[in-house]
């Protein structure tokens, strides 16, 4: 989960006039921080190149909803201005998990499928029959991380740092259960807020002793303090993030000289040896000019998901939902930069870690 | 079904139409009912539900807060640095407070509310970690930290406190605008709802006046159509008002009653010359049987001159022929009841031949065919199957005489595939094809006038009840063929049947002049009958056969000679003036019963032996006149030999 301070919401509308030979007007709504914007341009580039007969009118809207951060009452308005487009089919996003819990009852009260990208909070399981997420959820995530931790650094002693939002919670469950599960002891849980005093934090959290290892269930800026103000006062310090921290270069300016200690879960990573890859990171540093990001890549794939599902099925909410739910059953699977995607409750998470290597994401090697 | 009948939807449909109305409006009023209260009541129940779930997990954080808040207060106030267990208390509510542990429900709540929901969370989540920055403060000694900190932590708990009172009066605000919403829901189904029973009141009726007009009024009119019917009423008929089923079988109701009644009639006039022939037949068969006793009595006489024995015989045949055809057609017209039994049905061709063969001299007809004298019995009744036959050799003749001579009339009789069958065959004009399909229908005649147009409907049903059937069939070049066949009988040896094999009849002459036997020596006979013409040639014969014979001319002169005599057999006449024959044998039962066994009955009415109009009178001891002698001396025989052993001997009375 990321989260830009001064993050702009931003609805992308993908508005597709005569797609597919039909003549309404379809729009996706594209609700997300405003670094994510260049996303919406790039699924433009994608759909400009489908053939001609499938192609459609397609038009891009900013509307730029608010200014402010993703507080939840701003979200919450944000998708009430959303769900009154007229023709919205759906929405991908929001960005974060407290901005996709709140704003699901909206969407989904409207009948309008939200499709979260990168949103891990276990609680929009529940948030409604038309909330689809594509990321794995933070129990996946948390336990994924509490392994590494465990495994991959033989970490014995740890500090828990989170956001204290239901993405950070969501997390430090996650790795709390796992740790757990493997015997490593927490010296400390520490939540803290996006505007919080990081060095009084972190000066309290290591007088409870000195752990292996720092868990960082925090966005980008967050991660990035804390593990410098640790590794300063203790160096050698290791520092494994959850997902919402991999924004670069944020995190390894935020992190400066500690940035190599710091670990990241990746929902993709680019595999140089797959042609959807290569094809898609080329793409993308055509049109936004920057090697895509995991969450960049999440992103493209639910607004092309969406706009496939529109193309085949017709601008029609129930029609779209039916089509993801039918991804992997009666339909074959999505397939996409991140892989094959269903929303089967049996379908497996992709996760990768990765590291900072001179401020560029690489993969890690597995726990 | 005649076009002046009104037309409208069939009465299938109308019930259809009905059902789905009656249907629809309790489907109707059903749907209207949950959709409005239910709806309003869902929508009370949702938000109730929604806003109870948000305000127990904000109420949970809440608490948790404030405990957290108390402590650091708590922790301020005391004189000692506070124990890890309380930093970990104030830690624990700290995060408790600051993030959600449900997720939000999607349920419709007010825009503003979900706002301000929303913002009071961001808020406890604000606490939340300035509660913790609280605690870092108080652990790392910073004691004038935690108290700038914690006076922060009052105010932003008074920021909860306000934003959580904004959302719980939203809250309230919400459950109110529902509560109101059920309420007027409920008062408007209330008064929609009288208004769909008034409309269902009045659908009832017209739906009853509906039902009555096309279902109920109908039946009741067939209803009482069939109830005269049933009771001989053929007049009977039922109004017909529209072209729908029950106005079609309405339709074919009176259709039937007409048929029914048309053939009544003609059935009565049937009866009535039946009755009219059987009056004359007696008044015929008196001088028949005086024709007949005096021709046997000369033919008697062995001094007869041969030319005049060859006239006595001519006399008696022609006597016997006039009887034959008359008790044929006595018979033919007084069917009476049914009476089924073996029959030859070469007997009974021959018998329709004869009843109508005074036709084929005047009309110059000659008469042909096979008669197969192997044929089967069949299972019928004889006098029903004569009159199929006279009907089919009348329509033949009648066709016949509309063409040139010679005229053929072809009667055959053959077994085919298991049945016997009769061909009836002239060499006519023909049935007009156009004629062919409604042949057998009621009232379709080629005799315009003449015609009933009942004769082969007629004759189709009454082969028809005995399992056969009449049809037309192809004939051999020009003319005519109509065809009866009957299943054989199953069982039982055939009647006896002629052995001819013409069809031609022949009367019998019974060889007249056998010598003289006094066979009735010392019987003696009392002759009661008011004709003299046949008591006298009867007295003669009698006692020319040994009978010791009184005569009486009618019962109550014969009770006078029975005041003297004894006789051993009263011969009396049914029909005679003054006391008849019926009379005097119930005074004799009444009076002398024994003498009343030994009464024979004469009489001139076959249909004294047909079953209708019986009179009260043992049937085996009535003869038919014209009695030929010898029958007559062979029953006084007989009668003798059963009612008085010891042959002319007799009792005493």
């Amino acid at each position: 989960m990321r989260h830009h301070p001064a993050a702009t919401g931003v609805a992308v509308l993908l508005a597709f006039g005569g797609c597919g030979g039909q003549s309404r007007p379809a729009v996706i709504g594209y609700a997300f921080p405003a670094w994510g914007s260049m996303t919406a341009r790039v699924a433009q580039e994608a759909i400009a190149e489908w053939p001609p007969s499938k192609r459609g009118v397609v038009r891009f809207e900013y509307e730029s909803l608010t200014v402010g951060g993703d507080r939840p009452d701003i979200e919450v308005l944000r998708a009430q201005r959303l769900a009154a487009i007229p023709g919205l089919v759906a929405v991908v996003g929001h960005g974060g998990s407290r901005g996709s819990l709140v704003a699901a009852p909206v969407y989904n009260e409207a009948g309008i499928v939200q499709l979260t990208p990168i949103s891990t909070s276990r609680l929009l399981h529940g948030a409604g029959p038309w909330t689809f997420m594509l990321a794995p959820d933070d129990s996946a995530e948390g336990a994924f991380i509490g392994a590494f931790a465990a495994g991959r650094l033989g970490a014995r002693r740890a500090t828990v740092f989170y956001v204290n939002d239901e993405y950070g919670a969501g997390l430090r469950d996650g790795v709390l259960s796992e740790f757990a599960r493997r015997g490593v002891a927490v010296l400390a849980v520490v939540q803290f807020a996006t505007n919080g005093d990081f060095a009084l934090l972190v000066d309290a959290a290591l007088r409870r002793g000195r752990p292996d290892v720092i868990i960082l269930a925090a966005r980008q800026r967050e991660a990035g303090l804390i593990a410098r103000l640790a590794q300063a006062r203790v160096p050698g310090l290791r520092f494994v993030a959850g997902d919402g921290a991999l924004v670069l270069p944020i995190l390894a300016d935020d992190a400066g000289p500690a940035a190599d200690s710091i670990y990241g879960v990746a929902f993709w990573l680019p595999d140089p040896g797959d042609s959807l890859d290569r094809a898609f990171v080329e793409h993308h540093r055509r049109v936004a000019g920057r090697d895509p990001l995991p969450a960049d890549a999440m992103s493209h794939d639910a607004l092309m998901l969406l706009a496939t599902a529109v193309r085949d099925v017709g601008p029609d909410r129930g029609a779209v939902r039916t089509y993801l739910r039918d991804l992997g059953n009666r339909r074959p699977p999505y397939r996409g930069v991140t892989g094959d995607i269903t929303f089967r409750a049996d379908r497996p998470a992709r996760l990768a870690m990765a590291r900072l290597r001179q401020g560029a994401l690489v993969r890690a090697e597995e726990p | 079904m005649p076009s002046r009948f009104r037309r409208g939807p069939s009465l299938r449909m109308l019930v259809v139409l009905l059902v789905l109305a009656a249907g629809m409006y309790a489907g109707a009023v059903t749907a209207f009912l949950t959709t409005r209260v239910g709806s309003a009541a869902f929508v009370l129940g949702e938000g109730t539900q929604a806003i109870i779930a948000l305000q127990d997990d904000l109420t949970r954080r809440h608490e948790a807060l404030e405990h957290a808040a108390a402590l650091v207060h708590a922790m301020q106030d005391a004189d000692h640095h506070p124990t890890e267990a309380e930093l970990n208390a104030v830690r624990e509510g700290a995060a408790i407070g600051g993030v959600r542990a449900q997720v939000q429900p999607f349920a419709s709540v007010p825009a503003e509310l979900r706002v301000a929901l929303a913002r009071t969370d961001e808020e406890m989540s604000h606490l939340g970690t300035t509660l913790a920055e609280v605690v870092a403060l108080v652990e790392l000694g910073r004691a004038t930290g935690a108290r700038r900190t914690t006076a922060r932590v009052d105010s932003l708990h008074r920021a909860v406190d306000a934003s959580l009172a904004e959302a719980t009066r939203l809250a309230g605000d919400d459950l109110i605008t529902r509560l109101e919403a059920l309420r007027r829901a409920t008062r408007r189904t209330l008064r929609d709802g009288v208004l769909l029973l008034a409309a269902g009141i009045l659908f009832l009726p017209l739906a009853l006046l509906v039902v009555r007009r096309r279902v109920w009024a109908p039946l009741i009119n067939l209803e009482d159509g069939l109830q005269r019917v049933s009771e001989g009423d053929l007049t009977a008929e039922v109004p017909v008002f529209r072209a729908d089923e029950l106005g079609r079988v309405a339709t074919h109701f009176n259709e039937m009653t007409r048929v029914l009644r048309d053939r009544a009639e003609e059935q009565g006039r049937f009866a009535a010359a039946g009755e009219l022939l059987a009056g004359v037949a007696h008044e015929v068969n008196n001088p028949l049987m005086a024709i007949t006793a005096h021709a046997e009595l000369r033919l008697g006489d062995p001094d007869l001159a041969p030319e005049q024995r060859v006239e006595m015989q001519s006399i008696l045949r022609q006597a016997q022929r006039a009887t034959k055809l008359l008790r044929g057609l006595l018979r033919f017209v007084r069917a009476g009841e049914r009476r089924t039994a073996h029959v030859n049905l070469n007997d009974v061709v021959r018998t329709a031949i004869d009843l109508v063969s005074y036709r084929f001299s005047v009309d110059e007809i000659s008469v042909e065919g096979h008669l197969d004298p192997n044929l089967p019995p069949v299972h019928g009744d004889a006098n029903r199957l004569e009159q199929v036959i006279v009907n089919l050799l009348s329509n033949a003749i009648d066709a016949l005489r509309g063409v040139r001579p010679p005229r053929r009339l072809t009667v055959d009789s053959y077994v085919e595939k298991g049945r016997a069958c009769v061909a009836v065959t002239d060499n006519g004009a023909g049935v007009a094809p156009e004629i062919v399909e409604r042949l057998f229908r009621p009232f379709a005649s080629t005799k315009g006038r003449r015609g009933t147009g009942l004769g082969l409907y007629i004759s189709r049903q009454l082969v028809r009840e005995v399992a056969g059937d009449l049809g037309l069939v192809p004939a051999p070049g020009r003319g005519a063929r109509f065809l009866v066949w009957l299943p054989v009988a199953p069982t039982a040896a055939p009647p006896p049947s002629s052995p001819r094999t013409s069809p031609v009849p022949a009367p019998s002459v019974e060889a007249a002049g056998a010598a003289t036997v006094l066979s009735l020596a010392g019987v003696r006979v009392l002759l009661v009958d008011d004709e003299e013409l046949i008591r006298r040639p009867m007295m003669r014969f009698l006692t020319k056969r040994g009978a010791e014979v009184t005569d009486a001319g009618d019962g109550l002169q014969a009770l006078e000679r029975l005041a003297t005599l004894e006789p051993h057999v009263i011969l009396v006449d049914l029909r005679m003036p003054r006391m008849d024959g019926v009379e005097f044998y119930a005074r004799l039962q009444a009076e002398r019963p024994v003498l009343a066994e030994r009464v024979l009955f004469l009489s001139g009415d076959i249909t004294q032996l047909a079953g209708r109009g019986l009179a009260p009178v043992p049937r085996e001891r009535v003869l038919v006149k014209p009695v030929e002698l010898a029958e007559l001396e062979r029953r006084i025989r007989e009668f003798v030999g059963e009612a008085v052993p010891g042959g002319g001997e007799g009792e005493r009375c």
